[in-house]
């Protein structure tokens, strides 16, 4: 199972505010049954936590208590919290051998999708699902580049994968997607001219620029059709994206907790318009790439690129 | 014929159920990491009650690994302020995210089980009626990079008109979607809402009704004698282009058409559905000419009894279904091979009222739990408040562990999620911040 890690809002939760502490303080500062964890989900306090007292009690032999309820108002992005050094990535790639990445959905969900039962281009509306992140990226020759410049102005078809996936519904089945989605693009020379592909590495000690630019070979500097084959200059540099694009990834681990060589990750693929909103998103159940096209024509009709 | 099925409903309705969708195998296909082996954990949503513990609504966590030495205890509660008619349950699409949501006050509350035997509160959601005008948001269906959301009712009248929210999953309303009052395919739509299932290699979604909050809150006594209000019931199921969110056609399903669930075999391209007032199971496929179709395949218990089926859980090779009535306490197994003739070949008594069923992706664990609705409820000694888990050995149901809600002071029981622990580590936990080497 997969379980990635994205940054959680700091939401300050509904229910009224207590000065210094809350009602059931009280009520919490009884011992639980042992084995029980309780926590509150109540909303924060200004002045002190309402289980800052429970917590300082010391907890009941064999049980671990933690603070279980709405995000502070002061936390900070979890994963900063965690943030340690470990063996790179890079050297857990070469350390054995490769399975496949994401956990294969039941037979049913790697159905094709009928692309003839999908509504014609422009009769229909792609809502605006959320605006793409932005950060720093780095081109395949090492240039650094802001995201948001590359997705300005152009329909953009954008997916993470990393070099040496070799799930069979990873990133080899988006790379074959994507590859249709090209010579479909290529076939129509005014929508290739609105459009381009990016993709990201989700590797980036892996997939160095020069990694990157063996991996999109002749595809990339083609005139035709813009195709963009991007790495970022360190884990935290891609972190944001990630979690901008809401795409998880993990690094699985074997029966001792050390990690092994292969990242898990739900398959994504993102259809940003123009102005870097995100407009569809595909997963292995939709991904089509005439669903991709459909929806490019779709933009291109409704707002036109400028 | 017409006051005799109120009465009949009514009667029904004397215990009426609201189902949930729970299971691993009635889970969004859009959703990752399906649990095919043994799950860790079951959490429970489940309904406040005044005077009994905190009396908050709360997400119970209980260990479900047999390996476990806490298994089948309570290892985790987090309450959420006040009661607010606790209800369903749904996983973001990477299944890190659990949203769950309470039908009297609307509010959504999103909980993050990256440890999931510490589920965290990082967001609530309080602007589902006042954004949208609908009430009481009900299914929580995954889709990639955002949740769908069924609601119940509305604000304008309290009554069944409805509509689905569509959010991103930051928690952001993107549009919201009304369910159709006009004929569509020679059935006019009633606006009522409740489940959504979607089979996304046929561009479909499917969507059922229940009721308005006037009735779901309703104490069930005052309800059933309310012969306008018993008329209130959702009676079709819709059909729906998924790519352009637009109804295609209203199917009419009389009696309360609730959960829905896609056969998951291979190959198989129907669903099936069980209506809480009529008592019967119907099947949604395309007849010959490709033309998609509703009809009646099967009677649950004895309509006459009124046993009102309520959650239903499908078994991953599409060969079974299990069926809670709510009335007599009974989990049903219906026999799928031929889905236009399902046979119940199985049933136990489980509980004095049963309500919510889940089956492991393997099929060999059947959890239930009790709770319907707050006023719904049955009462007194009667008003059991529990989950039960079972084996199943494709012979009988053998009770494993069960927790007594009433007894540890919880609440009333009501939906399930199933997860597991993680098998790996976040990547901003263990890779480097070291910076790409041919980076000059």
């Amino acid at each position: 199972m997969t379980i990635p890690t994205l940054n959680s809002g700091c939401v300050h939760p509904d229910g009224p505010a207590f000065p210094c502490e809350h009602p059931q303080a009280a009520a919490l500062r009884r011992p639980p049954p042992v084995g029980v964890k309780e926590t509150w989900g109540g909303p924060a306090f200004p002045c002190e936590h309402p289980q800052a007292a429970a917590l300082r009690r010391p907890p009941p032999v064999g049980v671990k208590e933690t603070w279980g309820g709405p995000a502070f108002p002061c936390e900070v992005n979890p994963s900063a919290r965690r943030w340690r050094l470990a063996a790179p990535l890079a050297a857990l790639a070469w350390t054995g051998g490769v399975r496949a990445a994401t956990e294969a959905p039941p037979p049913a969900l790697r159905r094709e999708p009928d692309v003839s039962l999908l509504p014609p281009p422009g009769s229909y509306r792609l809502p605006r699902l959320f605006a793409a992140p932005d950060g720093e990226v780095l081109d395949h020759d090492g240039r650094r580049l802001r995201l948001a410049q590359v997705l300005s102005g152009r329909l953009s078809v954008v997916s993470f994968i990393y070099s040496y996936c070799r799930d069979p519904v990873g990133c080899p089945l988006a790379w074959r997607m994507l590859d249709e989605v090209h010579a479909a693009l290529l076939a129509d020379p005014a929508l290739a001219r609105a459009a381009q592909l990016v993709t990201i590495s989700f590797d980036p000690t892996h997939d160095t620029p020069r990694e990157m630019r063996l991996f999109g070979g002749e595809r990339i500097g083609d005139p035709r059709l813009r195709w963009w084959f991007l790495t970022t200059a360190s884990v935290p540099r891609l972190l944001p994206l990630l979690e901008g694009f809401g795409q998880d990834v993990s690094v699985e681990t074997d029966s001792r907790g050390r990690p092994t060589r292969t990242l898990n990750h739900l398959l994504k693929v993102f259809c940003v318009d123009a102005k870097r909103q995100v407009r569809e998103v595909y997963s292995v159940a939709t991904l089509a790439p005439q669903a991709i096209i459909n929806d490019l024509r779709t933009l291109a009709m409704q707002a036109p690129p400028t | 014929m017409m006051a005799r099925w109120i009465k009949t409903c009514a009667a029904a309705l004397a215990l009426a159920p609201m189902l949930a969708a729970a299971d691993e195998t009635c889970n969004s296909p859009y959703m990752a990491n399906l649990i095919k082996g043994q799950e860790d954990f079951v959490h429970v949503w489940t309904l406040g009650v005044a005077g009994l513990g905190d009396g908050n609504d709360k997400l119970v966590t209980i260990d479900a690994n047999p390996k476990s030495k806490r298994y089948g205890k309570v290892v985790h509660k987090l309450s959420v302020p006040g009661r607010g008619e606790a209800h369903h349950m749904g996983f973001t699409d990477d299944r890190r995210f659990l949203w769950a949501g309470r039908l009297d006050d609307s509010k959504i509350f999103v909980f993050d089980l990256s440890n999931p035997q510490l589920p965290r509160l990082v967001r609530t959601l309080s602007n589902f009626a006042e954004k949208t005008g609908f009430v009481g948001p009900h299914t929580f269906y995954a889709m990639p990079g955002r949740m769908l959301v069924a609601g119940l009712s509305n604000t304008r009248d309290h009554g069944g008109a409805t509509g689905m929210v569509l959010y991103n999953n930051k928690g952001d309303v993107v549009e919201k979607i009304p369910m159709p009052l006009t004929e569509l395919g020679g059935t006019k739509g009633d606006g009522y809402g409740y489940d959504i299932a979607i089979n996304p290699s046929k561009n479909l979604m499917l969507t059922s009704s229940f009721t308005g909050w006037n009735n779901y809150m309703m104490d069930l006594g005052k309800l059933v004698k309310d012969g306008e209000a018993m008329k209130r019931f959702g009676n079709t199921m819709v059909a729906w282009d998924l790519k352009a969110m637009k109804p295609q056609q209203v199917f009419a399903v009389p009696g309360a058409p609730l959960e829905i669930r896609w056969s998951l075999k291979d190959g198989d391209n129907w669903a099936i559905t069980a209506t809480a007032l009529t008592s019967k199971l119907w099947l949604v496929k395309p007849d010959a000419q490709g033309q998609w179709q509703a009809k009646e395949v099967g009677t649950i218990g004895d309509p006459s009894k009124i046993p009102l089926p309520v959650d239903i859980s499908i078994s991953a090779d599409g060969k079974g279904l299990w069926v809670n009535t709510f009335m007599d306490g009974t989990t049903r197994y219906f026999d799928l091979s031929n889905p236009e003739a399902p046979k119940q070949t199985y049933a136990l008594q489980t509980g004095k009222q049963v309500n919510m069923v889940s089956q492991s992706w393997d099929g060999k664990r059947v959890y239930i739990t009790s709770s319907l609705l707050a006023n719904w409820d049955k009462k007194g000694e009667d008003n059991e408040q529990m989950l039960r888990a079972f084996d199943w050995d494709g012979q009988a149901l053998k009770l494993a562990f069960e927790v007594d809600f009433n007894k540890l002071a919880l609440g009333r029981a009501h939906h399930m999620k199933f997860s597991a622990r993680p098998a790996g580590k976040a990547l901003g936990a263990i890779a480097p911040a070291m910076s790409v080497a041919a980076m000059k």
